[in-house]
């Protein structure tokens, strides 16, 4: 468990400000609030806070020390810099040698030139620095930590369509989820897998840990994931290492084992912790009274869906097959999201609804962000466009070596792709500025990646391993690269549930002062089955 | 020159412990100004009683005891002077209970933040030490580098969080609450 990823973004911003000295008065009665309420927040904020005089230490320490050794050490004033203002209005300090009797109060004036000295650098620039960081702070991320590894006839409650889940998509912690109808399986990072059964509403909570206020689930967790919990409105569902299931409805909590030991935990109405530990076969439900009744047998009356019927294609039931036109990708154009649309990250800083982004790739890498208006006045090559685009902006890096980094979408499939069925994928992309420093050269390519392929961790090698990428060429400033096309076909047997697209910068240049940046927009991917082969139909 | 190595105790002790009584001090006042006042104030009333200061005795303890009355004192002079927030007394007392219980792994944790700086890339590494070294601000390093503020100030707040998930990886700290 990571005692940083899981602090509140929003009370590490706080962190941030509070020694940063930017911290307003509603701001300081946020961050009392919630150090009050808890201990370990208190101790997270007092680490913060010593590693945040470490790390100025580290920058200014040996300087001010050294501007205090000179000090020592020369008769003469020191060098004509600012603390020389702070020195030479110590002549005492300066002859120390020559009158030891006066040395201890020399020693406090040196402290003073000391620390003095790295205030006059270090503080007046932190004062200032906070205004613009605080105003433009973007709400922090939260780290993946599962997965959705199947999806049978689902409609989810998400008002952007693209925001909706799709197969092999990676799901970060916290993320809420509406189950309006059909069957999901995701599973965490720890193991468990767990199946869920619309309507209803659950939320990744942990790697290990999920909640459920409403509905149906049935878990299997592997001895990795001994300790799954399941976190419900009447009771807390612990795993021994098992198959079980749950349901949770407005009144109560009702959990049936299937294999193994599982355990309920719950506050009863006098405030008392009790917890009951069941074997296969049994089961139990809590009320919101906080009673709690066990029995044996019965656990096929809760109707729990414990498996999904296995199809490799995870077609939908209802849905037709994949037809011309189907791939897509949400947001091509990395129009303004809404602040509640932000996707929130474990691997960058940067924040594109639909979209995720790879910063370092290989050697140093490169900064992918959304921006707008108001960081440039570049032309957009589609004047039906909107404001934002992507930015990708990377430096030189020592020995030559290029410096990468990419945004991609996962599962940009609307359907799933059909088995043994040739594709035509039609790219275009826009270039709406482009501008270098020094020799920096920049090389642009598309990947397209299959199912559960992890974009991110496929290229955090540089490795290729993709059934096909693209080299873009030069796209000249402020033009469309529009129907670039390539051709790949899905096999019979492998779950071809979504295609991934991905697209990487890569800067080269020896001087790690040097940099390249490009403003990318209008990304998109249709997609068309150019043929069927042999024996199979879509 | 038994004054000399007095000082220069003294002077070591104080830059080994800089980060704990700075960081206590600026976790309570949340203001860098006030911070770098009260520690200079604190410095100064450490080295005129250092005679008191017990060999074997944690200086790092010692040296919050005289930063939390100090602070006391100015944040009293703050509540009376009405002129910015401030943390009540009830937290200024847990804090300070928080940071009497942390550990000092003064050379441990200078050994880890190294071992940490050292596993960033270069250009992280010099993006850090640039917003640290005092010269520059967010905006300046922005300019200079063709990025945006907003870019900068996301790129901080991750490499603040890989430094502070490393720091507690070398000490074995990562578990804690």
């Amino acid at each position: 468990m990571n005692r940083w990823k899981n602090v509140d973004p929003e009370i590490f911003d706080l962190f941030i400000a509070a020694c940063s000295g930017e911290l307003s008065a509603e701001q300081t009665a946020r961050l009392e609030a919630a150090l009050l309420s808890s201990e370990p927040l208190r101790r997270r904020y007092t680490d913060f806070c010593r590693f945040e005089a470490e790390l100025r230490l580290h920058g200014q320490g040996e300087r001010a020390i050294r501007a205090a050794k000179d000090l020592l050490q020369d008769d003469s004033p020191a060098t004509p810099n600012r603390s020389s203002l702070w020195l030479s209005r110590l002549p005492a300090a300066i002859h120390w040698q020559t009158h030891p009797a006066r040395f201890g109060a020399v020693a406090v004036l040196l402290l003073v030139v000391f620390w003095a000295v790295f205030g006059l650098f270090v503080w007046p620039w932190w004062r200032g620095a906070g205004e613009e960081t605080l105003a433009e702070a973007p709400p922090a991320y939260a780290p993946h930590v599962a997965r959705l590894r199947q999806a049978v006839d689902c409609q989810w409650d998400e008002p952007k369509a693209y925001l909706a889940p799709s197969i092999g998509i990676h799901l970060e912690q916290g993320r809420r989820l509406k189950l309006k109808q059909g069957l999901a399986e995701v599973v965490l990072d720890d193991g468990a897998a767990v199946i869920l059964e619309g309507p209803c509403e659950f939320a990744i909570e942990s790697r290990n840990a999920i909640s459920l206020s409403r509905g149906k689930l049935a878990a299997t967790v592997p001895e990795e994931a001994i300790g799954f919990l399941v976190d419900t409105p009447f009771g807390t569902v612990i795993d021994f290492g098992t198959q079980f299931g749950v349901e949770v409805d407005t009144e109560a909590t009702a959990m049936a084992v299937y294999q193994g030991e599982a355990g309920m935990e719950i506050t009863d109405s006098s405030g008392r912790k009790r917890a009951i530990r069941l074997t296969a076969g049994q089961t139990a439900r809590a009320d919101r009274t906080g009673r709690f009744t066990t029995g044996a047998g019965g656990v096929e009356r809760l109707a729990i869906v414990r498996t999904i019927p296995h199809d490799p294609i995870g077609r939908s039931k209802t849905a037709p097959p994949a037809a011309v036109g189907v791939i897509s990708i949400g947001n091509p154009s990395f129009e303004s999201p809404d602040q509640a649309d932000l996707q929130r990250l474990s691997d960058g800083s940067a924040y594109l609804a639909g979209w995720h982004v790879r910063e370092d790739i290989g050697r140093g890498g490169i900064d992918v962000y959304l921006a707008g208006p108001k960081y440039s006045t570049a032309a957009s090559p589609d004047p039906t466009d909107g404001d934002q685009f992507v930015v990708m902006s990377g430096y030189g890096a020592e020995g030559g070596q290029a410096t990468s980094g990419a945004v991609y979408q996962l599962s940009v499939v609307s359907a799933p792709l059909a088995p043994n069925t040739t594709y035509t994928l039609t790219f275009d992309i826009g270039n709406r500025d482009t501008s270098t420093n020094g020799d920096t050269t920049t090389t642009v390519e598309a990947f397209f990646t299959l199912d559960h392929t992890d974009v991110a961790v496929t290229h955090t090698a540089n490795a290729v391993g993709t059934p096909f990428s693209m080299t873009l060429g030069d796209i000249p400033r402020g033009a469309m690269l529009t129907d670039r096309t390539a051709t790949f076909t899905t096999g019979s047997t492998d779950l071809h549930h979504s295609l991934n697209i991905c697209l990487k910068q890569t800067s080269t240049d020896p001087n790690s002062a040097n940099w390249a940046q490009s403003r990318w927009d209008n990304i998109r991917l249709r997609a068309r089955p150019a043929s069927v082969t042999e024996g199979m139909a879509p | 020159m038994a004054d000399l190595t007095r000082h220069e105790d003294f002077s070591e002790r104080l830059r080994q412990n800089y980060a704990r009584v700075y960081g206590y001090i600026l976790s309570l006042v949340h203001d860098t100004n006030d911070a770098y006042d009260i520690f200079q104030e604190t410095a100064l009333a450490l080295w005129q009683k250092y005679d008191d200061f017990q060999p074997g005795y944690s200086f790092g303890a010692w040296a919050c005891g005289f930063a939390r009355r100090k602070t006391l004192e100015h944040l009293k002079a703050a509540r009376r002077r009405r002129d910015r927030a401030v943390f009540s007394e009830e937290l200024i007392e847990a804090l300070t209970e928080v940071q009497a219980q942390t550990p000092n792994l003064l050379a441990e944790r200078e050994d880890a933040l190294r071992h940490c700086l050292g596993e960033l890339t270069g250009r992280q590494r010099e993006l850090l030490l640039r917003c640290y070294d005092g010269k520059h601000s967010v905006r300046q390093v922005a300019e200079e580098s063709g990025r945006t503020t907003h870019s900068v100030y996301s790129s901080m707040r991750h490499l603040r969080i890989k430094l502070l998930e490393c720091i507690d990886r070398q000490l074995g700290t990562e578990g804690e609450s």
